[in-house]
This record gives structure tokens, sequence and C-alpha cells, in this order.
């Protein structure tokens, strides 16, 4: 009897390493290899492209005393909230509305990931056609039906800048996100509706007993990936404003550093500290939606 | 699955290459009888070339560079921005990319000085070298890392029928009418923002307070790199003072702040603005083509006015370097032979409007009148001096990005022009100290 | 009765918003497509008359005619970049979903020592953004002589794809009901029987959203490609459609053609897909 259950236990061991390794080798191999060969990297002194040696954790140091970081962070921050509470509450609705099949269903769906498929440098054409302070079709509009009194500078204020960015950015990102959560309701067993339905739930009721709780692991993949995607907003800034003094985010930071400046260590330094506190805040969210399982 | 599959498709197909490549090798001697005479030791190399989309040469151009020698070229094109991160990459990485690249102007003093290009000077013809225009862009000290193929500079443009309607006979030689000429358009109602300068905190910004500081008589820095435009007499505190009053008088749209140099360029050819400062030798071409311009048989070319007439400009001279990490070093080099050849660059002109570097080669197509506002082109060429004398610093690229995002705090008035400049200034020091 | 009324209103207007959200810019971007380069620039929204050169341009391969007789050869290469595309996508889609799904399983229903450190490898990849390893990934490629070879490509799309796609089916394997394997292993199937027979059919609506997920996110890839497929014979559309972008002067119909064209794949894809997610027979509307 034991050692059935032995050998039983070690078919089921054998069949998970082959299943479970031949990804886990291609993420070592492109993955963690590069990541520890960065890190070394990291240590070195670069100014210009030119190698300078082994500095130690100079690069850090000075990547965390240099006023912009603290600047881009904030930036950055701005970007996270604004296009995260974008992309949550359409990205809920629109993955809601779309779970149960009705006519044109395939439809509506094509139309909805259509933003993330357009090329960047295409979507950025469109939104300067929009923004321009010029003709753009938004002053037009608000002109029109006497919002403003005269054109408005979009890009030019340090706040509305944010805000009309991280629009663009989750115009991008919330097809993404309502199929992870579609992905997440899809998952969710018809059996247990129907059994809440014989208790006589409420459709309410049953949304906020059943859909949420059951929906939580999809939202914490939907929140990571969508904060790490806002946290690395680079093209957007990059294409409707340029390296703008109150626009100007941490990737674009660590870009600056690494391509203009070639200061491959201290740009490498940049990335791994950008990392830490996606981690960080990826683990929060995993943790927090977790306890609220329990 | 696929991948493996095309691999051995293409080695099938290359040993195929080679056997057709040897058997005529051997049995016809016409490759061999050539004038240049493709010498053996390259013959029947390939070389990978790294251009951008301009300089996409077509490949009828190109086989007469392997009739010639013997060498085929594997063109790859890609934007002028990845290029540079390649580069950048791959000299980190310290692996190959390609033989030949596009090597701009604005990279000597990076790409140069970190070794990632092969000296060219003593392997190159000096009777050809002193004939290009531009070429001490390239040069750091005695190192010459590239050789000049797009003659491109800076030169203004404007609207002669704006102009005649409002009864301006002369097109302005001097920054003082040019502003006396605005406020008349202005005034009279022609157009509401006669002026079209890019002010967004991007490179054209840059490029725009660059020309203005020349146009003003001045210079960006000393001969010791010290920042020579801090003081109110200064050409690059008057031309950032004009950059602001342009805005306080209307001049440019309020929007200004947030267009690019191509966003910028858009009002000149849409009919929206009488002059644009800062434009390419080729402007004209698009501008007075009637499926892109409104304006279709109205755009002149204009010398960049100055203080007390035409205005000096500068060039944004393109070259081709060899990496040093290239293994077919001589083909490389009879590539870059080939290219400045007065054949190949009047072809190119042709064909893909590449303004050759080579000064005989503008003088025929100025004399032959090939040249779109060619005359124009060639007095505004009198004009042009180097932005660098000594060759780009290395933290010009930083220092460009910097002084586009200053300058754009100062068009939107959250910096007046002293704050400004002294900015400027600041962020130079700063990035001349770290270098 | 009353109540499905209602959550039927706010469905519909759901998807109303829905669609001008996500269409807008698209018709936006179609009507551009439609304009001259003149038309565009002057700020106009609706063209005069339709003007198909862009897309004529593109579809014919005989690239487009300018005043100064430039003819942009990578324009030809249109159809190629498409044809690219969708190469890589259906490689990586397939290679993924047959590593992601397997692996996922093994993690959510094996007992094995490792299982976890292992899945925290996997997944924890997902926080690197990519200029963190750029610079050595590319030595390694060159190493393996790798750059711009499609096989090059698929593997690094594989690595940068595989934690979502494991995090998100692996979250679906957690979710689905383990009775009915159990009951194919208490009827004398293997695990290996069991997964194949059983959960994997019952995996079949994650899969597909799963699959719709990578396969978009390959097609619209930009930042990888513009580094490691430096080459006609894999560049993708969305880098190709970058050069367009003029030195001096972009035309803007064009660009938008591009895009435009670009876009009837993945909308395909999503028509096809959107069949497969099995709808749900009675859901939270009540």
């Amino acid at each position: 009897m034991g050692s059935q259950r032995r050998r039983a236990r070690a078919r089921e061991t054998a069949l998970g390493l082959s299943l479970g390794s031949p990804l886990l080798l291609v993420i070592l191999a492109l993955v963690f290899l590069p990541l520890i060969l960065g890190l070394r990297l990291s240590t070195q002194a670069y100014s210009y492209g030119i190698p300078g040696g082994f500095i130690g954790l100079h690069n850090y140091a000075s990547v965390l005393s240099d006023p912009d970081t603290l600047t881009a962070a904030v930036h950055t921050g701005g970007y996270v909230l604004v296009a995260i509470a974008i992309e949550l509450v359409l990205g809920l609705s629109f993955a809601l509305a779309l779970n149960r099949p009705f006519r044109g269903r395939g439809l509506v769906m094509a139309a909805l990931v259509l933003p993330w498929a357009l090329p960047s440098v295409v979507s950025a054409l469109l939104w300067l056609r929009i923004f321009n302070p010029d003709n753009g079709l938004l002053n037009v509009l608000l002109l029109r039906v006497h919002v403003l009194s005269q054109p408005k500078v979009w890009f030019a204020s340090r706040g509305w800048a944010i805000v009309f960015i991280a629009i663009v950015h989750a115009w991008g990102v919330v097809p993404l996100v309502t199929l992870i959560l579609l992905a997440g309701l899809q998952g969710i067993p018809d059996e247990i509706y129907a059994a809440a339905s014989v208790d006589g739930a409420t459709g309410w009721q049953q949304f906020r007993m059943l859909t949420m709780p059951l929906l939580r692991p999809a939202l914490a993949v939907a929140l990571t990936t969508g904060t790490i995607l806002a946290i690395a907003i680079f093209d957007e800034i990059y294409m409707l404003t340029g390296y703008q003094l109150n626009t100007f985010s941490l990737m674009m930071q660590a870009y600056q550093i690494t391509f203009t400046r070639l200061e491959f260590g201290k740009g490498a330094a940049f990335a791994y500290l950008v990392t830490l506190v996606t981690g960080v805040l990826a683990l929060g969210y995993i943790r927090s939606l977790r306890r609220a399982e329990q | 699955m696929r991948g493996s599959i095309a691999r051995v498709v293409t080695a099938v197909a290359a040993l195929a290459l080679v056997a057709a490549a040897c058997s005529s090798g051997g049995s016809d001697p016409v490759g061999s009888a050539i004038a240049s005479g493709p010498s053996p030791s390259i013959a029947g190399q390939t070389i990978v070339v790294l251009l951008p989309p301009w300089a996409n040469v077509p490949k009828d151009i190109l086989q007469t560079f392997t009739d010639q020698t013997g060498v085929k070229v594997d063109l790859q094109v890609t934007g002028w921005d990845a290029i540079r991160n390649k580069i950048a990459i791959t000299g980190a990485a310290n692996t190959p990319l390609a033989d030949v690249t596009e090597f701009d102007w604005s990279w000597t003093g990076q790409f140069g000085r970190a070794g990632w290009y092969l000296p060219l000077q003593g392997k190159l013809d000096p009777a050809m070298i002193s004939g290009l225009q531009n070429n001490g862009a390239f040069t750091i000290g005695s190192n010459q890392y590239a050789v000049c193929y797009s003659n491109d500079f800076r030169i203004s443009a404007y609207n002669k029928k704006m102009f005649a309607d409002a009864g301006i006979s002369q097109p302005p030689a001097t920054l003082d009418e040019l502003t006396v000429d605005l406020q008349l358009i202005k005034d009279k109602g022609i157009a509401a923002n006669p002026l079209a300068i890019p002010l967004s905190a991007t490179e054209g910004t840059s490029t725009a307070w660059y020309l203005l500081t020349l146009a003003y008589g001045g210079q960006l820095f000393d001969p010791n790199l010290q920042p020579a435009f801090t003081s109110p007499d200064s050409g690059g505190y008057k031309a950032l003072q004009f950059m602001v009053d342009a805005v306080n008088k209307g001049f440019v749209t309020p929007g200004a702040v947030s267009l690019t140099d191509t966003q910028s360029d858009n009002r000149f050819t849409s009919g929206s603005a009488a002059v644009t400062i800062v434009g390419g030798p080729d402007e004209m071409v698009t501008a007075n083509d009637p499926s892109q311009s409104k304006i279709a048989g109205d755009g002149s070319f204009l010398l960049v006015p100055g203080v007390s007439g035409p205005g000096a400009t500068f060039g944004l001279p393109e070259g081709l370097g060899i990496m040093s990490t290239s293994t077919h070093q001589a083909a490389a080099l009879a590539f870059l032979k080939w290219w400045e050849q007065p054949a190949t660059v009047l072809a190119l002109q042709k064909s893909i409007g590449l303004l050759p570097c080579s000064t005989s080669a503008v003088q025929s197509l100025v004399s032959s009148g090939k040249l779109v506002g060619g005359d124009t082109i060639n007095q505004e060429l009198q004009h042009v001096a180097p932005l660098f004398p000594q060759g780009a610093p290395p933290w010009y690229g930083d220092f460009s990005t910097k002084a586009g995002s200053i300058i754009n705090a100062v068009a939107r008035g959250d910096l007046s022009v002293q704050e400004g400049v002294n900015q400027i200034a600041a962020a130079a020091t700063q990035l001349q100290s770290g270098a | 009765m009353k109540r499905s009324r209602a959550s039927k209103i706010v469905r519909t207007s759901v998807i109303g918003v829905a669609l001008f959200w996500s269409l807008g810019p698209v018709l936006l971007g179609l009507l551009t497509s439609l304009s001259t380069q003149a038309e565009v620039q002057a700020g106009q929204w609706f063209p005069t008359s339709w003007n198909l050169s862009g897309y004529q341009a593109l579809l014919s391969g005989g690239g487009v005619r300018t005043t100064n007789g430039f003819v942009p050869s990578e324009i030809a290469a249109f159809g190629h970049a498409m044809l690219n595309s969708a190469l890589i996508t259906i490689e990586t889609t397939t290679v993924l979903l047959v590593l992601a799904v397997t692996a996922s399983y093994a993690f959510g229903r094996l007992r094995f020592p490792g299982r976890r450190t292992m899945l925290g490898l996997l997944i924890g990849t997902l926080i690197l953004p990519a200029l963190a390893v750029i610079i050595p990934l590319w030595r390694v490629m060159a190493n393996l002589h790798l750059i711009g070879t499609q096989l090059g490509l698929l593997l690094i799309y594989v690595s940068a794809n595989a934690p979502l796609a494991v995090w998100l089916l692996y979250n679906h394997v957690r979710e689905l009901p383990v009775a009915v394997e159990n009951a194919a292993l208490v009827d004398g199937c293997t695990k290996f029987q069991a997964f194949r027979l059983v959960v994997l059919p019952q995996m079949r609506g994650g899969i597909a959203a799963v699959a719709a997920i990578m396969a978009l996110s390959v097609w619209g890839e930009f930042f990888i490609p513009l580094l490691f497929a430096p080459t006609a014979a894999t560049k993708p559309v969305t880098v190709l459609i970058t050069e367009f972008v003029g030195k001096y002067t972009t035309n803007q119909p064009l660009l938008a053609a591009a895009g435009i064209l670009s876009l009837i794949p993945p909308a395909l894809l999503a028509i096809a897909l959107s069949r497969h997610i099995r709808g749900l027979i009675s859901g939270w509307h009540g």
C-alpha cells in the first residue's frame, strides 16, 4: 500500500516536472541569465559608452540622489492612478456586459480589442488630431458647445497633460484588462449561479457575493498587469509631448540615461530600482486580494 | 519548428548561391575585367548596411556597386532612433551589428570616442574628402569616423502670395525686417499667426534655437565649450527672446508649445503661416506638391534672416561609418568609395532626393536646374557653418533634449528668458563635468 | 421581469459606451486614411472626396510616387511585413499555449516538490521592464546567432508572454471543479489521461481567452522586434509602420491606411475566438 502510494507520488512528480520545466528553462535562459548579467552591468561605470570599471553601488546611489528621479516618480504615480482607474472601471463594465452571449457579441468583441492592436505610432497620430490645440477635435467640439471660450493647449499644463496621456495609454490597455476579466468570468462555473438562483439571490447579490470574490484572482492579474504597463509608460509620452519637463516618466528617464547618455550601468541600476518598486506593488495587490479572500 | 525548416531552406539556398558564384567566377572572366578591378579578397563577400528610411537605396543603384566590386549588399532599413539604440546596445554588449551604418553628425562625440567606429583617415582619397562639405562634423582631433552622404542643413521658407497680399515686395533679409513683415501680415488679417516655429519639448525646438542663435551672429559655446548664451547681448539670449516675443506678439499660435517641427511645418504647408524659420533643403518639394500642401506654387525658400543681412545657418550632415566589429572592413571601405563617386551621388539625388555633400556635385545639379529652389539652396550653402567646429561633444544629445524642455518651459511662461538661458547653461556645465 | 429589463438597458448602454470608446478614434483613423495630406494638415475632418491612394500604394506593392520621384521600396514590403506578423503571432501563440497549458496544469493540479518555486520564478518575471534585460539579452541572443531570426524572435516572445499566460491559466485551472477529474482517476485514468481527456476540454473557454490575449499582444509588440528583428525577413508590421514617418514630413493618410489594414487580422481573430468563449447559461443578471 505504502510503496504503491510512493510510486504514484513519484509518477506525479515526474509528470509535474516534465510538464512544468520546459517553459521554465526558456525563462531561465532568456530572462534570468540576462537579469544576472545585467546586475553585474549595474555595478559598472560607463561614461558616454566608455566602460570605467567596477564602482559598486554608486550607480544606485546616483540614481536615488538625482532630483529628476523623484519628479519622474511623481509623474509616473499620476499616470498609474489615472490609467488604473479608467482601466478597472471600463474593463470590468465591458467584461460583465460581454459575459453572456448575445447577437453580435463577436463583432462587439472585435471592436473592443482594436485599440490594443493599433500600432502606437498610428494611435499617437490619431490622438494628436484630437488634442491638436489649433484644429483638434476636442477643442473644436468644446468651443462649439461653449465650454471653452478660446482653444486650450492641452499638453501645456502638467495636470491635463498627465490626465490625457494616461487616457491615451488606458485606451490601449482596456482591451487587455477586459479580456483578462472576461477570462476570469468564464472560469466561474455556471452551477454556482444556478444554485444561488435556486436560493433566491438577486442579480446584485450574486454579483457582490459570488462574482466579485470569484473574480479576485483575475482582478489581481488585471491590476498587476495594468500597473506594470502604466509604470513602464513610454511610447505615449514620447509621441505626444516628447521629453517635456512636466510629463517625463521613470521609463523615459531610464531610456534617457541608457540611450542618450550611454550610461549603461546607471541605466541598468535605474531599471532594477523600478523593477523593485513594481515588485513591491504587485506583491501588495496579490496579498491584499488574497487577504480579502480569506 | 518553422524556424528550423527555414534554416534548412536557407542553408540549401546559400549552398546553391555559393555554387553558382563559384561556377560563374570560374568561367566568366568579365567579372574581373572591370576598370576598378574587384579585389579578389573582397569579391563574393556580403556586407550588412544599416540605414534610415530616407537613405533606402534602390536595388538597381546598389547593383552597380556589386557589379563594380563583386560585393553583395544586405541593406537593412530601420528608423533613425532604432539605429541609434541598436548601435548603443551592440556597443555595450560588444557584439557585431552591421558593417556600415548611418552615422549622424551628432553621434561623433559619443560613438567615435567609444571606439565603436573605424577611423577612416588615410584610407580614403584625400581629394575626395576635401571636396565634401561638412566633413569636419565627423572628426575629433585627427580621427575621422564617417564620410558625409546627406547634405542636410537648415533653411527658411516663406509664402510668396501672403507676402504679396500684404503689399510686401521683397522677402525679409534680416530678423528685424522679418518682425515688421510678420506684424503687417498679422494686422492685415492675412494670417492670424503668421510664423511657424516649433516650441514643444522636442529636438526640433532646440534646433530652432540653435539656428536663431547663429542667425543673431552668436555661438552656442566658446572654443573651450563654455556656454556663450547667458548674457543679454549674446546670440543665444536674443534667440530665446525672439521665440518668446513671437509667442507674446501672437506671431506663433499659442498651440506651438505642443507642436513638433513637422507639425509646426504643417502650419506652413496648410496655409496658416506665412514663414517657417527652420526647414530642410527638400522643403519646397512637399510645399509645392498639391497632394501634400494647400499652398502649392506659393512656397519659396528664404535665406535664413540675420542681423544685417542673411544670417549663419548650420549643417546636420549624415555620414556612413564602418563599425569596429565589422569583419569585412575592406569591402565596407569599397562601399564608401563607391557611394561618393559622382555617378552614384547624382543617381541617388535623382531617385531618393539625397542632396550630395560633394560641392562639385551640388554645383552641377544647380547649373543643370535639377534642384528645386537650387539657386537659394546654393546661396544658403555659403552660410552653412558647423554647430560645433570642434565636433559634437559626447553630451550633445542629452544637452539637446534638456535645452528643448527648458525652451518649452520658457515659451509656456514658466520661466523667464534669463532663467531659461541660465538653466540651459547649468545643464551644459553639469553634463560636461559628468563626462 | 422588471429587473431583467433594467439590466438589459444597463448592458446595452455599457456596450454603447464600449463601442464609442473603442471605435471613435479608429473611425477617425479611417477618415484620415481616406483624406489627402493637405486636408489632414488643415484639420478637415471629412475628406472632400475619397482618396484611396494610401491603400492602393500599400496593397499594390508598387510604392508611392511623390514629386521628386521618391519610390520608398519599404512600402512594397507592407504585405511581407503583414505576413511576418501573422507567422510569428501564430507560431508564438501555438508554442506558448502548449507550454503554458501543460505547465499551468502541473502547477495547479499536481503535487511535486519545487512547484511553488517554479511557479513563483515564472510569474515573478512579469514585473521586469524590458529595459532591465535588453543589453544582456542582446549578448545572449547574439552568442546563439539568433538575432534577426524567426526562432530568436519566437523564443523572446515566448519568454516575454509566458508569465501572464501561466498566471491566467493557473488561476483558471484552480477555479475549475476537481470532481470530474477525480472521478476519471477513480475510473482508472492516469493523471496525464485525466488531463488530456477531462481537464483540457474543461479549460476550452479559458484557453480561447488566453490565446486571444497572447495573439493580440504578440501582434502589437513593438519594442522587442524593433531591436531584435532588424531585417525585412522578420520585421513585423508594427515596426515597418514607424518607418513611414518621414524625416521632414509624414504622409498621414498613408500611415493611417497602414494602421487600419493592420487592424483587420486581429479583428478577425477576435470574432473567431469569441465564438469559442462559452457563454454562461445563467449569468449574474438573474
